[in-house]
């Protein structure tokens, strides 16, 4: 046990370059063209150690009746790969971690897999059967690990303190410079990070109000009737309508239409509530239809009056799965692309200072600028690979993503940490 | 009589009875906007390039099943080993995974898979200098991504709610775990499971940021089963051209015009999710055991 703790945690350690060597097989940086042989080399050689040791760990968990001999396989094909690189026929900074890597994930959720022995049908389907669904578990769980860990990676060369908190860029000419030797300098996304958080924070001002009182609306104070269900259809199509045609509609109605506002927060704002509105009520009304009726009728055997139960009563005790609902549709927003560009962005990039927050002006946003970027930055520049602009754009993207994380984490912790408050009150 | 109280309260109920109108509205303003504007311009769709109407919706089509079948070819595994092989503390580490895969921003989405699968594809199979592969198979891979978190947790809980009974008994009769949850709890949970991928249909075919990044410019796009060529879909059409036309011109209609081709699909796949929904009401009631 110790052992296999220890390698886990080397592992964790060490595996990091491993894994920037198989990106880097997949996206080298600056473009070059290499034959498919030599592309076919290159992978081949990274999974030359991963695959025996699957296969081991696959064979002692399926056929073996004795689980901890297909542990010691894979420990052994680990060993044997370090030996290996170190007499530098492989490369070994990339055999250790990966193998490691592998069986640390591989560990999580084949942990307390008991294959079948028994003897009146074929038990090999059996088990993998039962091998394959918890292959999609770790599936699940790499890919996202993966996401995040090749975000990082790529984004890493891009990111300073300067990049993080400074909004200027510098021109030159009429384009943008990068640090490329052609006396520019790169720029900073402060500007476009407060856009989002502002133009976000618009939207729920909107839509939190109006979804938190049709979701109580809907499931304390109105008959159990048409009316709800009738609501609950619209707000099951509003969810599921595609961002673009809200998108459309946002331009229709406050950019070109009916409001003639132009792009502007206000529009861009409106819009995103369209979007944000499904979480609030949908979630919001399980919340509050979950309070047990005890507590409403306990508070009106005190006296009070109907809001006054709903708002110190059912309120409170639905707390945790309202700020949970708010706190994903927050995220959700943050990350709409397509509508906050129709509706309120594609704003020239910040040149000097935060952005104007003007009603009317358009706001420059994280996700147009992720999704402008690569383009923006190339016009007229010179002697720059398609990597270097892309590398801007997944530096933004890391800030995104780090920004949705905290807003998912603080989701989860406040549904977990509030609901164990409210039952324990 | 006149009641202060009373009249707080009946006011507070008036207000939240707005929020609650509002929804309607909202929802109502949108689809009538929409039908305004772009229904008159269909026709104008249709005789701009009857092969280009057709193409298109072809290609919505084919992305979104391919996405929504390669999601749930892992997602229907997970929500097998969720629902009945998975320990709280595998639990507890999958489910806040999926839910945050699932409102992940698209756009990264789209920009890692186009860095990935696209440009490995042009090192594979060498590419222009300037561009790179878009084709429908990443933008397969990225809805894939996507829909997995939607069809996990819908199948999930429809594999949950089948009667404890029809388990016991499946294993009474001497049949493994595996053989129950394949034999008997997904037929059980096939409309549960129906749904789930209808609704992660409906969430692909609208996606558009995700598949912008991967799909290309092509107009219009091919029909064909290659899943290798670079191609378009309605929402990329729509993102791609907004910026370039002017309100008012015939192009800008024919964005609207498209607009509502898709929001029509849509409509339809939701009524296809309510009819399988009602579908299994009627048969949850009918289906359990008599013991």
């Amino acid at each position: 046990m110790a052992i296999s703790s220890l390698l886990f945690i080397s592992g964790a350690i060490a595996a990091l370059p491993g894994v920037i060597h198989l990106i880097n097989a997949f996206s080298k940086d600056g473009y070059t063209l290499v034959s498919s042989s030599a592309l076919i080399a290159d992978i081949a050689f990274s999974f030359l150690i991963i695959v025996p040791a699957f296969v081991f760990f696959a064979v002692g968990y399926l056929l073996l009746e004795n689980h901890s001999m297909g542990w010691k396989l894979s420990y052994a094909t680990g060993a044997i790969a370090l030996l290996l690189g170190l007499f530098k026929i492989v490369n070994w900074t990339l055999a250790l971690p990966i193998v490691v890597l592998v069986t640390l994930a591989a560990t999580v959720t084949f942990r307390d897999f008991k294959s079948e022995k028994r003897k009146d049908y074929p038990v090999v389907t059996e088990n993998l059967a039962k091998f394959g669904i918890r292959l999609s578990g770790f599936i699940c769980i790499t890919i996202l690990l993966g996401l995040l860990v090749y975000i990082a990676i790529r984004a890493s060369p891009y990111l300073s303190a300067n990049f993080l908190t400074s909004s200027t860029w510098t021109w030159k000419g009429a384009s943008f410079a990068l640090n490329d030797g052609n006396n520019g300098s790169l720029g900073g996304i402060a500007g476009y990070t407060a856009g989002s958080l502002v133009l976000v924070f618009f939207c729920e001002i909107v839509a939190v109000p109006l979804g938190l009182g049709a979701a109580i609306y809907m499931s304390e104070y109105a008959s159990q009737g048409k009316l709800t269900s009738f609501i609950r259809f619209f707000i099951e199509t509003l969810a599921g309508i595609p961002s673009v045609i809200i998108g459309l509609v946002g331009l229709a109605i406050f950019v070109f239409g009916g409001f003639k506002l132009g792009v502007s927060i206000v529009g861009g704002g409106l819009s995103l509530a369209f979007m944000t509105l499904p979480w609030n009520v949908r979630v919001v009304e399980e919340a509050i239809r979950a309070v047990p009726a005890s507590y409403r009728e306990a508070s009106f055997a005190l006296g009070a009056t109907k809001w006054q139960t709903v708002r110190r009563a059912v309120l409170f005790a639905a707390l945790p799965g309202m700020i949970t609902g708010i706190l994903l549709g927050f995220g959700a927003a943050l990350g709409e692309t397509i509508v906050v560009a129709m509706t309120a962005g594609d704003a020239p990039p910040v040149v000097k200072g935060l952005p104007t927050i003007g009603l009317r002006q358009p706001i420059p946003t994280l996700t147009v600028f992720i999704w402008r970027a690569p383009i923006l930055l190339g016009i007229g520049a010179k002697n720059l690979s398609i990597f270097n602009m892309y590398g801007v754009a997944f530096a933004a993207a890391f800030v995104l993503i780090v920004i949705y994380l905290a807003v998912c984490i603080v989701a989860l912790i406040a549904r977990n940490y509030l609901s164990k408050k409210v039952k324990g009150a | 009589m006149f009641n202060a109280k009373m009249l707080k309260e009946n006011l507070i109920k008036a207000a939240l009875f707005l929020c609650a109108i509002s929804s309607i509205g909202i929802v109502f303003f949108i689809v009538a906007y929409m039908l305004w504007l772009g229904y008159p311009e269909v026709s104008t769709w249709i005789e701009y390039g009857f092969k280009g109407f057709t193409a298109f919706i072809y290609n919505t089509m084919y992305v979104g099943i391919g996405g929504t079948l390669l999601g749930a070819a892992i997602g229907i595994p997970c929500a097998i080993y969720l629902a009945e092989f998975a320990d709280m503390r595998i639990r507890n580490m999958i489910k806040p995974t999926l839910e945050v895969l699932n409102g992940f921003p698209s756009v990264v989405l789209g920009m890692v898979g186009y860095a990935i699968v696209c440009f490995t594809i042009e090192r594979y199979t060498g590419g222009t200098a300037t561009g790179s592969f878009y084709c429908i198979l990443a933008a397969w891979i990225v809805l894939g991504i996507m829909s997995l978190p939607l069809i996990a947790s819908v199948s999930e809980d429809s594999i949950r709610a089948v009667p404890q009974d029809l388990r016991e008994a499946s294993l009474g009769l001497g049949a493994t775990k595996w053989q129950t949850a394949l034999r008997v709890l997904i037929p059980s949970a096939m409309s549960g499971i129906l749904t789930a991928l209808l609704l992660a249909l409906g969430n692909a075919i609208g996606e558009t940021m995700a598949v912008l990044a991967v799909i290309g410019v092509e107009t219009p796009p091919p029909i064909t089963l290659n899943p290798l060529v670079s191609s378009n879909v309605i929402t990329a059409m729509i993102a791609n051209g907004y910026e370039e036309v002017s309100w008012g011109s015939v192009s800008f209609d024919y964005l609207f015009a498209a607009g509502f081709i898709l929001f029509v699909m849509t409509m339809l796949l939701n009524i296809a999710t309510r009819t399988v929904v009602s579908g299994q009401n009627r048969n949850a009631g009918s289906g359990g055991t008599n013991l």
